[in-house]
């Protein structure tokens, strides 16, 4: 019982972790993304919806 | 919200009696255009302070030049009826309508910074191969989605922002960290 606690605590901390170092990501990513690779990815799906 | 629909019906009844689907149609898009973009005018037409007489004048001068008579009275209608709050929705349901009829899917193209013409007609074009339908797009800035471009056509997404890509980084992340010891 204990150890299955354990590793549900475990799992809700990684959850955690996992959340707050993407949210970290998600605005580095919003500051650092530039208009060329904006546009990149513009031309990367008009490119694929294309084929 | 589907069982107010009533003005739409009548009104696209009243379309096909006159075999006139474009002319309402037309008319349909551009009193949409107006209500969604003037919240100000609905919390007018909507208000309890303001008679029913001055409504339906702003109605009439508002929309007399563009919009056939029936539709004209049909807001009015919704005025005397004291429930203009159902326009919107008779009016998104009437352009569908509208759209299924001359099968016409309409979306938006959400992106950061503005398409070009010619990114747009692509996309149109490779949309409309997919969904087999004539297709009308309008470029929509939504700063949320960070980057890339996402379009919505109905319930078909096609989807290449940053924000999802970073929401699946997110999802995988933490499912993958579950299966770990």
């Amino acid at each position: 019982m204990i150890k299955q606690e354990k590793e549900a605590l475990k799992g809700e901390i990684q959850k955690e972790i996992a959340s707050v170092a993407m949210s970290a990501a998600k605005k580095i990513v919003e500051k650092e993304i530039s208009e060329k690779d904006n546009k990149k990815l513009i031309d990367a799906f008009i490119d694929e919806v294309s084929n | 919200m589907a069982q107010n629909i009533g003005y739409a019906v009548a009104l696209f009844d009243l379309a096909s009696k006159d075999k006139a689907h474009k002319t309402y149609h037309n008319a349909t898009r551009l009193v949409l255009e107006v209500l969604v973009d003037n919240e100000d005018l609905i919390k007018v037409l909507n208000s309890t302070r303001l008679d029913k007489e001055s409504k339906k004048e702003i109605i009439n001068k508002t929309f007399k030049k563009d919009v056939p008579a029936f539709m004209l009275n049909a807001m009015c209608l919704m005025i005397d009826n004291g429930a203009f709050n159902v326009a919107i929705d008779n009016f998104k349901a009437l352009n569908k309508m509208f759209n299924d009829h001359f099968k016409i899917a309409q979306g938006t193209i959400y992106t950061t910074i503005p398409l070009s013409k010619i990114q747009i007609d692509k996309i149109t074009k490779s949309m409309e191969k997919k969904i087999k339908k004539s297709v009308e797009l309008v470029n929509k800035i939504d700063n949320q989605i960070i980057g890339g471009i996402k379009v919505v056509i109905g319930d078909k997404v096609f989807d290449m922002t940053v924000s999802s890509q970073i929401e699946e980084m997110t999802n995988k992340l933490m499912k993958g960290v579950n299966c770990s010891v």
